[in-house]
């Protein structure tokens, strides 16, 4: 039996691996927060959002030696994604706010804002939060993807599984309920 | 309708439950002795926040200590006790900071996220005061009042910390870096397949409902260690259901020196079969002194009630024991070697030590170079 | 006058018409100002949504969060690779069994103290009556309480935590996020 020292190991293993956990790190990093935000916003729960993302990464990376073509990867990312959280909301029906008062880290602002800027930046959360809430699974999920992250309908159709007419269905009907929870909410 | 002094009570409740507030930063108070071997670098009241409820006044406390390390030793431990007063429960605490590696002049910091009670009108002063209770030093001397065992603890710490920190090395050593992940793995999916069990000790005045019907006699098996100085011998427990009292064992010293503290651990086994370890028991305190070669029987008069935070109820049926600690008359301390924890019961009814943990969070954090590196220090 | 459908002016606010229908819905606007006002308050809604889009949820420390789950995340895939996963074949996969279990260190650290020696060692200080300890899980939090007086402490930490009950003192372990050390914490009955 060969021993292998660790220094020899690192000459010629490293090489080969930094190239692959430099493309895992960096698609993690780059897309990290946007398919947190697109999860949390169809499931309204910050814990329940960290468990799927983390989950959806992992079941996209492990499965990384299945892309050819690696610029689709992000698209591919944020089907998985979208498929995850509508299972989830099929499992769990709604899902109320996580209590954010609950978590264990302390809020950090940035420095740079202001506590007046904070305040509106809290209340415009909780108002697209809210609202989204008052939509069907599939309409939040169609409304999300189309006017948060700014996908063609087509894409979205793609993304939700449906025909194109289906979803301009779901838009559409987000779009007006989205629209009388706003005007509900103004004083 | 309330009467006059319930109006007066609630009104009273109502303006002290509104104060919901921060306090000012002279409420915390750190004593630290003229010749302790860590000084305070900074202290306050972070984030902490009171509240009052009823006569009560509900301390959360979330701030941070930075000590310096004054002395000429590295640090490895240190422990300090936070009180808010000494009359009701809930009043004291501690904090304690095992598995460091602070080296002269230099500055750590000590997180304190407590909550403590104080009666609402105790006079002025601070709310809580901040003590050093002991500090252990690398060479495993110690320093402090020691009012909470903490020489103890941070010795019995320590001890693991080398133990597990000697073996993540050889198996680096041995096996390369792939087989010391799967390692840090197993530390993780180890703890992972023990199911989570709640549980409440109950001791003295309030009894628990055990039909006494239901209650029956329970003979103790044992986890044996090879090289244990102590030796469990017998031992029985009265069960039922989730519920198990009055514990109690006859160990045996089969080593050549006397012993003055130990702690029993236990493995609660369902009528499933699934083994949960359950806790550990100290034996002896102050005055113990079990000599070579002597036995003797310890019992509890208190019960421990388990339940699941998921799933179905807990059922003993079987209660299994195992030597996790000795400390001798003369201060030296034993624990199971990694060796023995080659035993896959007793691998599974350990709990991960401090510094396991601790190396645990580096990797899942920085990963494996990371744990490599940290490995290396010591 | 008719009005257009309100589902109509919010297809027509996020251009997913066709052109031939854009323009007749063009026409329409310029003489009905309710219409108009509807599909405008659409697109700025739209505008406004799409602004929110890297805002994260009140009270979410990023950094800290995206760190965690990225720890998370490598620790999932190393540990798939060391019990050979096989991921399914389709997007619609069940549930991968998610390592939280695994993440947290959930260890129950049960210590009783005040054990009585008998025979020739005199016996050990008598606990007090009325006394109850708890460490939950389920309530992430340890608590003390005596003759029915008492209180709850919940951990700052949810995930790798080790509680225990010992002696007249319920604790908790965990790994501070901040500074990486080891934390116990004890609260005393008496």
């Amino acid at each position: 039996m060969v021993t292998v020292r660790l220094a020899v190991m690192s000459e010629t293993v490293e090489p080969i691996l930094e190239d692959a956990v430099q493309w895992q790190n960096r698609f993690i990093s780059e897309n990290l927060r946007r398919i947190f935000l697109l999860i949390y916003r169809m499931i309204g729960n910050v814990a329940d959002a960290q468990d799927l993302t983390q989950e959806v990464f992992i079941k996209a990376l492990q499965r990384r030696e299945q892309l050819k073509d690696q610029d689709k990867a992000t698209h591919w990312l944020s089907r998985i994604a979208t498929n995850t959280a509508i299972d989830h909301m099929r499992r769990h029906g709604r899902v109320s706010f996580c209590e954010i008062e609950g978590l264990p880290a302390p809020l950090a602002s940035p420095a740079s804002e202001s506590p007046e800027q904070l305040v509106l930046r809290a209340e415009r959360q909780a108002a697209l939060e809210d609202g989204l809430q008052t939509l069907t699974a599939r309409e939040r999920a169609a409304l999300v993807l189309r006017d948060v992250d700014g996908l063609p309908a087509e894409e979205v159709a793609r993304h939700l599984n449906c025909s194109k007419a289906t979803v301009r269905s779901h838009i559409a009907n987000a779009r007006v309920k989205f629209r009388r929870y706003l005007t509900r909410r103004k004083p | 309708m309330f009467t006059r002094s319930r109006w007066i009570a609630l009104a009273l409740g109502g303006v002290l439950t509104a104060w919901a507030q921060e306090a000012p930063p002279s409420s915390l108070k750190v004593n630290l002795p003229a010749d302790s071997p860590v000084g305070l670098v900074s202290a306050g009241w972070g984030e902490s926040r009171t509240e009052a409820r009823g006569g009560a006044l509900v301390l959360d406390l979330h701030t941070a200590l930075v000590l310096r390390n004054v002395s000429q030793q590295h640090i490895r431990g240190v422990s300090l006790l936070v009180l808010a007063q000494e009359v009701t429960p809930g009043g004291k605490a501690s904090v304690a900071v095992p598995s460091l590696d602070v080296r002269p002049n230099e500055t750590f910091p000590i997180r304190i996220d407590l909550r403590l009670l104080r009666p609402l009108l105790t006079g002025a002063g601070p709310y809580a005061e901040v003590s050093l209770d002991g500090v252990l030093f690398d060479n495993l001397s110690f320093y402090g009042p020691d009012r909470l065992s903490s020489r103890r603890s941070m010795t019995v710490w320590e001890l693991e910390a080398r133990r597990d920190r000697r073996y993540f090395k050889s198996v680096l050593e041995a096996r390369g870096p792939a087989a010391l992940q799967q390692e840090i793995i197993d530390a993780f999916a180890r703890i992972s397949e023990r199911p989570r069990l709640d549980v409440q000790v109950i001791r003295g005045g309030r009894a628990t409902a055990m039909a006494s019907s239901q209650e029956r006699e329970c003979r103790l098996a044992f986890l044996q260690i090879p090289d244990s100085p102590l030796e469990p011998v017998s031992g029985l427990a009265r069960v039922a259901g989730a519920e198990a009292r009055a514990p109690s064992i006859e160990v045996r010293n089969r080593s050549s020196r006397a012993i003055r503290y130990f702690e029993i651990g236990w493995v609660i086994r369902d009528r499933q079969g699934h083994e949960y370890l359950a806790g550990s028991s100290p034996g002896g305190d102050s005055g113990l002194r079990l000599a070579p070669g002597a036995t003797g029987r310890v019992s509890e008069d208190g019960a421990f009630k388990f339940s699941r935070p998921n799933g179905p109820q807990v059922a003993i049926e079987g209660m299994t024991a195992f030597v996790s600690q000795v400390e001798f008359a003369d201060g030296a301390v034993w624990i199971p070697t990694r060796a023995a924890m080659d035993d896959p019961r007793l691998r599974s009814a350990l709990a991960p030590s401090p510094e396991e943990q601790r190396l645990a969070d580096v990797y899942r954090r920085r990963g494996l170079t990371a744990l490599i590196n940290e490995l290396k220090k010591f | 006058m008719t009005h257009l459908a309100e589902s109509t002016l919010a297809l027509y606010a996020g251009k997913e018409l066709s052109v031939v229908s854009r323009f007749r819905i063009a026409l329409h606007l310029r003489r009905c100002g309710r219409c108009r006002r509807h599909a405008e308050e659409m697109r700025r809604t739209s505008r406004w949504m799409h602004a929110q889009r890297n805002e994260t949820p009140a009270g979410v420390h990023w950094d800290e969060m995206a760190a965690e789950m990225t720890a998370n995340i490598r620790l999932g895939l190393a540990a798939g690779r060391c019990v050979g996963f096989q991921p399914a074949e389709t997007d619609s996969a069940p549930r991968f069994a998610w390592l939280s279990p695994a993440l947290a260190l959930p260890v129950l650290v049960l210590v009783i103290a005040g054990w009585i020696l008998q025979s020739w060692h005199p016996p050990l200080q008598p606990v007090h009556s009325g006394l109850v300890l708890q460490a939950s899980y389920s309530d992430s939090g340890i608590g003390v309480e005596k003759d029915g007086r008492g209180l709850s402490m919940p951990s700052p930490h949810t995930q790798n935590v080790v509680y225990s009950v010992q002696g007249s003192a319920a604790g908790v372990r965990y790994v501070d996020a901040e500074s990486g050390q080891v934390t116990i914490s004890h609260v005393y009955a008496q």
